[in-house]
């Protein structure tokens, strides 16, 4: 278990899916119930964005206030998927996380480097978020800033809810969801998008997993092998994924989850 | 792939800056405070060390978890459990918090509503169980 969390971690995280998305999948077919392995792809989300906050921090891409603002709707739907898991049936459940996984495939595949736009950054300009709005302005270099402001609230509060049902229900983070939404629909910086999705994962996976933990779905003796693996897979991951190029690999994580979903689809 | 050169532009001067040259003598008339408009790694630096805190003992209650038998694995699993649950939700508390006494009410009643949302759903999982 701790080897598995730390692989599907690595390559999650390196990739910039996460890596629970290949875990609960892996788990499923090794014979795990979709119930069983939902709680545990979980503790690897929370974990991952746990260990990732202080870097993203630092680097100034977090908009906490974004994220708290999406979240609401997102942690909402992660209760009621958590739920709704409960009362699922395992063929339910096993073809929901093969359409999750084709989802995520899909995500990975098509992913495309937004264009942003960069000004000079002046040398007493506020970094980070503005206060009191959805607007603020990340570094790029010592010069070069990007500013950006979140629009279309509706539109992306909506597909954050449904994100949060796909983590209560299958155990995937629904980063793969939560990005693309944060910057197609609401128009911000794919960096901000990332990190404050990032931030907001471990919300939804935290609401989930309470509910989890009072049901008593939670096995503290793989959980801990499951948390360990995913904090050291994460950080190897995100210091690969800085240093190489990580579209091929995408591209092979999108192809894996295809053949994945194909199977949990036939069994 | 949309790849095109960034675009730039020069923006506007921020609101509130000191002008250019300011005399040395006047500077020294006042006393010395706090810059709210500081950048993000020095506004989040106690927020940054209590996460890598947490990171630690959860790596450390986990390993013990996996490595300890009996009781003592079960207990440090369920601390590593418990602080990868209570992390993000603590954090959401502090912006609350922040937020309220810098003045921000409206993304401070936000952060509020996300822990009810929260609350709530335990509760519901307390009466379905």
């Amino acid at each position: 278990m701790l080897l598995l969390a730390l692989g599907t971690a690595a390559v999650g995280a390196f990739g910039g899916l996460g890596g629970a998305v290949i875990l609960v999948p892996v788990l499923v077919l090794t014979g795990m119930h979709p119930a069983e392995a939902a709680p545990l792809g979980l503790l690897s989300v929370a974990a991952g964005s746990l260990s990732a906050g202080p870097m993203q921090l630092a680097e100034r891409t977090v908009h906490h206030r974004l994220g708290v603002t999406t979240e609401t709707a997102a942690s909402a739907g992660a209760v009621a998927g958590a739920l709704l898991s409960g009362a699922a049936g395992e063929v339910f459940l096993a073809r929901f996380l093969a359409v999750v996984a084709l989802a995520a495939a899909a995500a990975s595949g098509l992913r495309r480097d937004a264009v942003c736009e960069v000004v000079e950054r002046p040398p007493d300009i506020d970094l980070g978020e503005t206060r009191g709005s959805l607007a603020g302005i990340y570094p790029v270099t010592a010069a070069e800033a990007v500013p950006y402001r979140a629009r279309r609230l509706p539109a992306g509060l909506a597909v954050m809810s449904t994100a949060g049902v796909v983590a209560g229900v299958a155990g995937a983070s629904g980063g793969f969801i939560k990005t693309p939404a944060t910057t197609e629909v609401m128009g911000v910086p794919i960096k901000v998008a990332a990190s404050t999705t990032t931030f907001t994962v471990g919300i939804t996976s935290a609401a989930a997993l309470i509910v989890f933990a009072i049901h008593g779905r939670i096995e503290l003796h793989q959980a801990a092998p499951v948390i360990a693996g995913s904090l050291l897979g994460g950080r190897a991951g995100a210091h690969f994924q800085a240093r190489f190029p990580s579209g091929a690999v995408r591209r092979t994580l999108a192809v894996v989850l295809v053949v994945v979903a194909g199977i949990l689809f036939l069994k | 792939m949309r790849t095109t050169a960034p675009r730039r532009r020069r923006p506007a001067a921020p609101a509130g800056a000191a002008p250019a040259a300011a005399p040395a003598a006047a500077v020294r008339q006042f006393r010395r405070v706090i810059d709210l408009r500081g950048p993000e790694q020095v506004r989040y630096a106690r927020m940054i060390s209590a996460l890598s805190v947490l990171t630690r003992v959860a790596f450390l209650a986990a390993v013990a978890g996996v490595l300890l038998p009996g009781t003592g694995g079960t207990a440090a699993s369920a601390v590593a459990v418990t602080v990868v649950i209570a992390a993000p939700l603590l954090r959401v508390a502090w912006l609350a918090i922040r937020w309220y006494r810098r003045g921000d009410r409206r993304y401070a009643v936000v952060a509020v509503s996300l822990l009810a949302v929260v609350a709530s759903g335990s509760v519901i999982a307390v009466v379905t169980r």
